[in-house]
C-alpha cells in the first residue's frame, strides 16, 4: 500500500493539527486514539469494515472515462472516480461506517454527528440503522431549510435531527453543538465527525477511512492506463474526500494534487468558504489550521451555494500540503460550479453534487494547460439529486443549449 | 479548607498569591469563596463593567472576566447568547484591557482573571496578549481550550509576568492528565463539577469529591468547582467539597435582564450576595 504522511504523536502535521479542546474531552480523545489504533491492528475489525464496504456500500466504485468531457477540451484524458455511486450517494459513508463500527467496538451505543449538506448525516444515520445504534444529528437551521429532503431521509432512517439556531445556523454551529453534546455525554457517546477536521485523532482517522478512494484510484488507473494519473482534482470544504483521494499519492511526486475550494461570490467579496485561498492561521474546532476570521480572531461565517463546502476551516493535513507545496489549492465561484453541474449532466449523463461540481468547474482552467496523453482524475464525491431544487432556482437546464430541447 | 493554601510561596506569581489570598480570606470569614463570571461587553462594555463591580461589591472573592468569542465550545446557551450580544454590540475583545485598567483603578485589591478562548489570543499575539493582561492588572488568565500539551511555554511566560495560569481538571481526568495540568497551574485549580457545558444543571458529578482529593494531593493551590452551579444551595454544596465555587450563567442571566448600568450593578451585587447567603 502506498505510504501516506502521518502526523506526529501529538497529531500534528508541521504546525497544523493538535488538540485544542476543553479538558473534559481530552481523556475521551485519548481513549478514541487508543481504540482506533487497536481496531486498525485487528484483522477482525478491518476485515469486517472491508466486507461491508464491498457488500453494503458497493465498493470498489468505478473509475469512469469521461469521453465527451475529454473531447470538449481535446487535451488530457479525464476520468471520474465515482464516489456518487456509493450507497447513500457520496463518499461520506466510507468514514461514517468505519467510525460507527469503531464506536460499537468501543462499547458506545449512542452516536452523534454534525451535517452540512446532509450527506454525512444521512451516511451516519444509515450506518447506525445497519448496526442498531441510537443516532442524533445536529444541523444548522439554514441547512435544514436548504436540504429538507435529506432531513427527512435521516428521520426515515431512525435518526433524530436537531436544528441548531445559534450563530450562522450552518455547519460551523452544528459542529459546536455536537461537541457540546459530546462534552456532556462523553461516557456513553461517540461523535462521528464527518470531515478531516477537529482535534486529533479525527483528521487522521477520517483520512484513513477515506483513503480507500485514493487506493482504488491508484490501482484502477494503473490497470486502465498502465501509469499513474498526472493530475488529481477534488473539492475541499473540510476536505475529507480530497484527503482520502490525495493521501495515497503523497509519495508520487509527479502526480499534481489540486484542491478546489468554494469561492462563493468571489474571494474579493469576502463571501466565500475558501479557508486556504482566502483565510489565515488560527484554531477552530480543536485544530490549528487555516480559517476564516477577522483581525480579532472571531471566526467569520463561510458562504457557498454548496452546503457541504460552507465551512470556515479546513483539515490540518491540507494546510500542511499547502504550506509544503505538495498540493495546490484554488477557488471557483458559485456560478462556475453551477455551470459545471449542468455541463456534466449534459455531456456525461451524470448529475454531480454541487460540492463535486466545484472540482469539475476547475477543469475549464486546468485543461488548456494539459497535454494529450496525460490523465486527469476528478473525484466525483457525490451525486446531485439533493441539489436539484437549487439548480432549478438558479434557472439551470432551462436555457436552450442546442443539445436538449427546452 | 486545604491547609496547603496557607503555605508560603514567595516564588509564586504575584497574581496567583492575590487570588489564593482572596480565597483564603473569604474562607476565614466563614463564607464560601465565590469566583464570579461576567462576560465583558455584554450588553456593552460600560454595563459589563458595572456588572463586574456589582459582583465584587456583592462579595465575590475572584472576578472571572470572560471575553466574547464566535465559537464558545465549552459554554452553554446562556453564555453563548451573552457573547453574541457583546459581539453584536460591536465589542472588540481587545478593548477589555482598557476596561480592566479602569476596574482595577477603582479597586486595586480586586483579583481579576481574564478568560478567553484561544483563537482571539492567537490572533492578538500570545505574548502580547499576556503582556497587556498583566499591564492592565489581571491576576490570572483562563484559557479553556488550551490544554497543557498545546500551551507550550505560555504558562512560563505568564509566570514571568506575575500572572496566575488557571488549570482545568475534569472528573474524567487520568492521573497523568492531572499531573500535566497541575504542573503548570497557579492561583487556583478550576475543577469541572460535571461533564458538560457551562450553565447545565444536574448538580455535582459524584466523582467531584474524589477529584478534589486527588488535586489536593498534588498541589497547594485552592480548588474551585464550577459548571452548573446556580443557587445558594449549589454554592454551599460546592463549598463543602472544594475550596471555592464558580458561578457564571446564573449571573449572566441577571445581566441579560437589561436596564441601566446602575440597575445591572445593583442586581448583580444582590445576586452574588444571595448566592453567598448574605443579606
Amino acid at each position: 500500500m502506498p505510504a501516506m504522511v502521518q502526523p506526529d504523536a501529538r497529531g500534528r502535521w508541521g504546525r497544523f493539527g493538535g488538540r485544542y479542546v476543553p479538558e473534559t474531552l481530552v481523556p475521551a480523545l485519548e481513549e478514541l486514539e487508543r481504540g482506533y489504533r487497536e481496531a486498525m491492528a485487528d484483522p477482525a475489525f478491518t476485515g469486517e469494515y472491508r466486507r461491508l464496504l464491498a457488500e453494503y456500500v458497493g465498493r470498489p466504485t468505478p473509475l469512469t472515462p469521461a469521453r465527451r468531457l475529454t473531447a470538449r477540451y481535446g487535451r488530457a484524458r479525464i476520468w471520474l472516480k465515482r464516489e456518487d455511486l456509493n450507497h447513500t450517494g457520496a463518499h461520506k459513508i466510507n468514514n461514517a461506517l468505519g467510525q460507527v463500527l469503531l464506536a460499537e467496538r468501543m462499547g458506545k451505543r449512542r452516536i452523534i454527528a454534525e451535517t452540512g449538506a446532509g450527506q454525512h448525516g444521512v451516511a451516519t444515520a444509515t450506518a447506525c440503522a445497519l448496526r442498531g445504534l441510537e443516532c442524533t444529528v445536529y444541523m444548522g437551521e439554514e441547512d435544514v431549510r436548504r436540504q429538507r429532503l435529506n432531513v427527512y431521509r435521516m428521520e426515515l432512517l431512525g435518526a433524530r435531527v436537531v436544528p441548531v439556531e445559534s450563530g450562522s445556523r450552518t455547519l460551523k454551529e452544528a459542529v459546536n453543538e455536537a461537541i457540546r453534546d459530546w462534552v456532556t455525554n462523553v461516557d456513553s457517546t461517540h461523535y462521528v465527525i464527518g470531515s478531516v477536521v477537529g482535534p486529533h485523532p479525527y483528521p487522521q482517522m477520517v483520512r484513513d477511512f477515506q483513503a480507500v478512494i485514493g487506493e482504488e484510484t491508484r490501482r484502477q488507473m494503473l490497470e486502465a492506463a498502465g501509469k499513474l494519473p498526472d493530475f488529481l482534482v477534488a473539492c475541499v470544504g473540510g476536505g475529507s474526500n480530497a484527503a482520502g483521494f490525495f493521501a495515497p499519492f503523497y509519495g508520487d511526486e509527479q502526480v499534481r494534487l489540486i484542491g478546489v475550494e468554494a469561492g462563493g461570490r468571489g474571494l474579493e467579496t469576502g463571501e466565500h468558504a475558501a479557508s486556504l485561498s482566502g483565510g489565515s492561521f488560527g484554531v477552530l474546532h480543536g485544530a490549528a489550521t487555516f480559517i476564516l476570521q477577522d483581525e480579532e480572531g472571531q471566526v467569520r461565517p463561510a458562504y457557498s451555494v454548496s452546503a457541504g463546502l460552507d465551512y470556515p476551516g479546513v483539515g490540518p493535513e491540507h494546510a500542511f500540503y499547502r504550506e509544503t507545496g505538495r498540493a495546490e489549492y484554488v477557488a471557483v465561484r458559485d456560478e462556475e460550479a453551477l455551470a459545471a453541474a449542468e455541463r456534466l449532466s449534459r455531456l456525461e449523463g451524470i448529475l454531480p453534487a454541487l460540492e463535486s461540481a466545484h472540482a469539475l468547474a476547475y477543469l475549464e482552467r486546468l485543461m488548456p494547460e494539459t497535454e494529450p496523453g496525460q490523465d486527469v482524475v476528478v473525484n466525483l464525491s457525490g451525486r446531485g439529486d439533493k441539489d436539484v431544487e437549487i439548480l432549478l432556482a438558479a434557472g439551470l437546464g432551462r436555457r436552450g443549449s442546442g443539445e436538449v430541447g427546452a | 479548607m486545604s491547609l496547603a493554601v496557607e503555605t508560603s510561596r514567595g516564588e509564586e506569581p504575584r497574581g496567583a498569591r492575590l487570588i489564593a489570598e482572596a480565597i483564603r480570606r473569604r474562607r476565614a470569614e466563614g463564607a464560601v469563596p465565590l469566583v464570579a463570571y461576567v462576560m465583558y461587553g455584554d450588553p456593552d462594555p460600560e454595563r459589563s463593567l458595572a456588572a463586574a463591580a456589582g459582583a465584587l461589591e456583592g462579595g465575590a472573592a475572584v472576578l472571572e472576566l470572560g471575553l466574547p468569542f464566535s465559537d464558545p465550545l465549552a459554554d452553554g446557551p446562556v453564555i453563548q447568547a451573552a457573547g453574541q450580544r457583546a459581539l453584536g454590540a460591536g465589542t472588540r475583545p481587545s478593548q477589555v484591557f482598557e476596561g480592566l485598567r479602569r476596574l482595577r483603578e477603582a479597586r486595586p485589591e480586586a483579583a481579576v482573571c481574564l478568560m478567553s478562548y484561544f483563537n482571539p489570543v492567537l490572533a492578538y499575539g500570545c505574548e502580547r496578549w499576556l503582556g497587556q493582561a498583566a499591564e492592565a492588572g489581571a491576576a490570572g488568565v483562563i484559557l479553556p481550550d488550551l490544554p497543557p500539551e498545546e500551551a507550550g511555554d505560555l504558562p512560563l511566560r505568564a509566570r514571568e509576568l506575575g500572572l496566575a495560569w488557571i488549570p482545568f481538571v475534569a472528573p474524567t481526568a487520568t492521573e497523568a492528565r492531572l499531573r500535566a495540568a497541575l504542573a503548570v497551574g497557579t492561583g487556583f485549580v478550576y475543577g469541572v463539577a460535571l461533564t458538560g457545558v457551562t450553565g447545565a444543571s444536574g448538580g455535582l458529578d459524584p466523582r467531584v469529591p474524589a477529584l478534589v482529593g486527588r488535586v489536593r494531593a498534588l498541589t497547594p493551590w485552592p480548588v474551585a468547582v464550577g459548571f452548573g452551579l446556580s443557587t445558594a444551595a449549589d454554592v454551599r454544596a460546592a463549598g463543602a467539597v472544594a475550596d471555592a465555587a464558580v458561578v457564571g450563567s446564573a449571573l449572566v442571566r441577571l445581566v441579560a435582564r437589561g436596564g441601566s448600568a446602575a440597575e445591572i450593578r445593583e442586581r448583580v451585587r444582590r445576586g452574588v450576595a444571595d448566592l453567598l447567603g448574605a443579606p
